[in-house]
């Protein structure tokens, strides 16, 4: 057992200024909001430090785009097919990838990894711990989330060789179809015969899984949820691009479980990313909606997970909520808040030693545990 | 047939023991001394050896000397073909065939490319014979499946781009054979040859073949057997000493190689004879070969030196180009000089770990069939 005295600690939802964090056997034991140290324990004098929960981002491709290793490796967009529903992230993900040690010893522990957007039906994403170890071992979900993809991506993969998709309107058609299709496929029970890219869209239509619509513009968050509600399908819009354009359409949406925000930090290239801003989290969270910020690995790097929250906090966002943001907001968003996302009894043990406030730019993430074990920081 | 005065070596008591071999019809009857027969062959100064099998391996598909727009090696026409026999291209007259068996290699596993995710069968071959009915010991002794970034090189972009994608394909054509399978045998479509040589594989009569290069792959291809419940080999698997309890839990074989490699590439970097010495010691079942690597099949016997040379014990690296692959394939009546054995049998004129050694001739189910290196 171990007692961390002496710093501040961001619960996952509130600061406690002299608390003290108890772990036991990868798990966390107690968080107290006063300095008191049970007998037989490990001190840990961490004064002056800041303790969060370990980093949670709920969007990145990282591990799948291997770093410098040419464009040959990277396993990002299966751009030959519209519809592949049942290709896996895990399946491309290289767990030795140097962006992961970067990542863990910048205090990220949790990400969701996913296929890129060239395919309105895009495939499966998963949820891993980026511990050292096996593979099996660091999934904490292998299917956790379906992607969608709507507006511009689609259309410039397909659309430049003449294939279909050229239009939004056939990227609509496209992902339709499919769930009509799955829809008699789900029902049928006697003698069915397995069909794996079918089976993806019935966890989908099951609400096993959540949909998750790579959506930038306001009509395309709106198609997005508009086929939410057709299937009756669980959705979080991930960019959300325009959402702070839109809050009065989607708050209180029935479907929506919540939008993941981001990359802020990036160049708008592409005409529905115009109105890219760090003031997008901000007023969405103002909204109510359970938000979270992304870097979207590796277009923007995930080890300043923390800036981005910080810059989102720059222009509005409240503290806490910007906290929330990175922490436990994106486990509630990818189900895994039982075990991640915040500091509290029974969860695993994982969290950042701070050197200073997560949102100074100066502070460096001094130790990281992953399930009560020391990451070495490289 | 006695070969008298025979230095052998016994790869199961890791022995190089002295005695006279008995041969009948073609396979190894007794062991002893002072045995008589008609027909002898002194081996005075030889030692004598099991011949030895190359496990993955183009020989006769991948022909020396006619260039690579004649080779049979890839059916690149589609991504999955579960279907190629190499049987039917395997060319007997491929000159690289006859200096493999000069050189003490007797058995070997010819299967098709990496250019494909499901690619074809393996087909266990002797190196001797003028036709293929001559060659063929087994086919299909197993389906090899490749799941490389390899792949991707050679099928053009708008047929697969990622990783992500071969595993789904395979995943999906696993599951259309578990579909087949699940059907009553009159109501199967007895025409579909694919899905005839992938139910062979769910139903465990022959191994799939994975051949893979990074530890993740190797991850995945066990939960894919996992998935799908068929015996596995794994091929490749040059990182297999980074996860080596794995292999061990699972008693995944591995065909390793080939570890004879330059111009690493990102999946390959972390290529090392070493890898010999660690799997041996986790008790992991392994057998060398080239893999069509650019160095001729017939000097196999090198990787096992080279194998020796990172570590791994002399009679090791001998199994491990001269036994373990015939278990792997359950070849159970090759791969060691001892009774009951087929014989064939490889005479060097010293140690065969000693590279100046040279193979003076080669025997296939108890006949020289050829004398001297080529």
């Amino acid at each position: 057992m171990k007692a961390f005295v002496g710093a501040k600690i961001f619960t996952g939802k509130e600061w406690l200024y002299n608390g003290t964090l108890i772990i036991d056997e990868g798990k966390i034991k107690k968080v107290l909001r006063r300095r008191r140290i049970p007998k037989n324990v490990e001190v840990i004098n961490v004064k002056d430090r800041f303790i969060t929960p370990g980093l949670v981002d709920a969007h990145t491709h990282l591990g799948m785009v291997e770093e410098g290793a040419g464009k040959d490796y990277a396993d990002l967009n299966e751009s030959t097919n519209p519809s592949t529903p049942d290709i896996r992230a895990i399946d491309g993900f290289y767990p030795m990838d140097a962006a992961i040690k970067e990542a863990r010893s910048s205090g990220i522990t949790t990400v969701y990894i996913t296929p890129g957007s060239s395919n309105p039906i895009a495939g499966i994403g998963a949820v891993v711990k980026l511990k050292e170890g096996y593979l099996k071992d660091m999934v904490l979900k292998e299917v956790a989330g379906l992607k969608l993809s709507f507006g511009e991506n689609p259309k410039s993969t397909y659309g430049a060789k003449g294939k279909k998709p050229i239009t939004r309107m056939a990227i609509a058609a496209i992902i339709r179809e499919a769930f009509y299709k799955a829809k008699t496929y789900c029902n049928k029970r006697r003698g069915k015969e397995k069909n794996t890219e079918y089976e993806t869209l019935c966890l989908a239509l099951k609400k096993e899984i959540p949909v998750r619509a790579h959506a930038h513009r306001k009509d395309d968050i709106l198609t997005a949820l508009r086929i939410a509600e057709e299937f009756d399908l669980s959705i979080i819009i991930d960019h959300c691009t325009e959402g702070h354009l839109a809050t009065e359409e989607i708050k209180g949406v029935k479907n929506l479980i919540g939008c993941i925000s981001g990359p802020h930090m990036y160049f708008p290239w592409k005409v529905e990313l115009k109105h890219n801003s760090f003031k997008n989290p901000g007023i969405l969270s103002k909204n109510g909606l359970t938000v979270a910020i992304t870097s979207d690995h590796p277009f923007t790097p995930i080890k300043y997970l923390n800036l981005y929250a910080a810059l989102a906090h720059k222009e509005g966002m409240d503290e806490l909520d910007a906290l929330k943001s990175i922490t436990i907001n994106p486990a509630i968003l990818l189900g895994i808040d039982k075990s991640v996302g915040s500091l509290e009894r029974g969860k695993d043990a994982d969290f950042v030693i701070w050197s200073g406030h997560p949102f100074d730019i100066k502070t460096e993430a001094t130790q990281v545990y992953i399930e009560g074990k020391s990451i070495v920081k490289e | 047939m006695v070969i008298k005065n025979a230095k052998y070596l016994d790869f199961s008591e890791e022995k190089i023991k002295e005695g006279d071999i008995e041969i009948t019809d073609g396979r190894i009857s007794q062991i002893g001394k002072g045995l008589r027969d008609e027909n002898v062959v002194d081996a005075n100064g030889l030692y004598l050896m099991y011949g030895m099998i190359e496990p993955h391996t183009f020989l006769g598909i991948a022909e020396d000397g006619v260039g690579f727009r004649e080779f049979d090696l890839d059916e690149t026409s589609s991504i999955i073909t579960p279907y190629m026999l190499p049987s039917y291209a395997i060319h007997p007259q491929d000159p690289a065939i006859k200096e493999s068996l000069s050189w003490g290699i007797t058995t070997a596993c010819v299967m098709p490319g990496f250019a494909n995710i499901i690619a074809g069968a393996g087909s266990i071959i002797k190196t001797y014979g003028d036709s293929i009915g001559e060659l063929l010991i087994k086919e299909p002794a197993c389906l090899k499946v490749n799941l490389t970034r390899e792949i991707m090189s050679y099928h053009s972009e708008d047929k697969i781009n990622t990783k992500m994608y071969a595993y789904a394909l395979l995943r999906r054509k696993l599951e259309e054979a578990r579909n087949y399978m699940k059907r009553p045998e009159k109501k199967r479509d007895s025409s579909k040859q694919d899905l005839k040589l992938l139910l062979k594989v769910l139903k465990k009569e022959i191994p799939l073949l994975i051949h893979v290069h990074r530890r993740e792959d190797i991850e995945r291809a066990i939960m894919l057997k996992e998935e799908f419940r068929f015996l596995l080999i794994l091929s490749g698997c040059e990182e297999a000493h980074l996860i080596p309890e794995l292999i061990k839990k699972y008693e995944i074989p591995c065909i390793l190689g080939p570890l004879m490699r330059a111009g690493k590439d990102p999946e390959t970097k972390n290529t090392t004879f070493r890898t010999c010495k660690i799997l041996k010691d986790y008790g992991i079942k392994f057998a060398l070969s080239h893999a069509q690597s650019e160095n001729p099949v017939k000097i196999l016997r090198f990787l096992a030196m080279l194998a020796h040379k990172a570590g791994l014990s002399k009679w090791e690296a001998l199994k491990s180009i001269a036994s373990t692959g015939y278990e792997i394939f359950g070849l159970s009546d090759m791969g060691n000089i001892e009774e009951g054995k087929i014989a064939n049998i490889v005479a060097f004129d010293g140690d065969p770990m000693d590279f100046r050694a040279k193979a003076v001739w080669t025997m296939i189910e108890g006949e020289i069939v050829i004398r001297g290196e080529i």
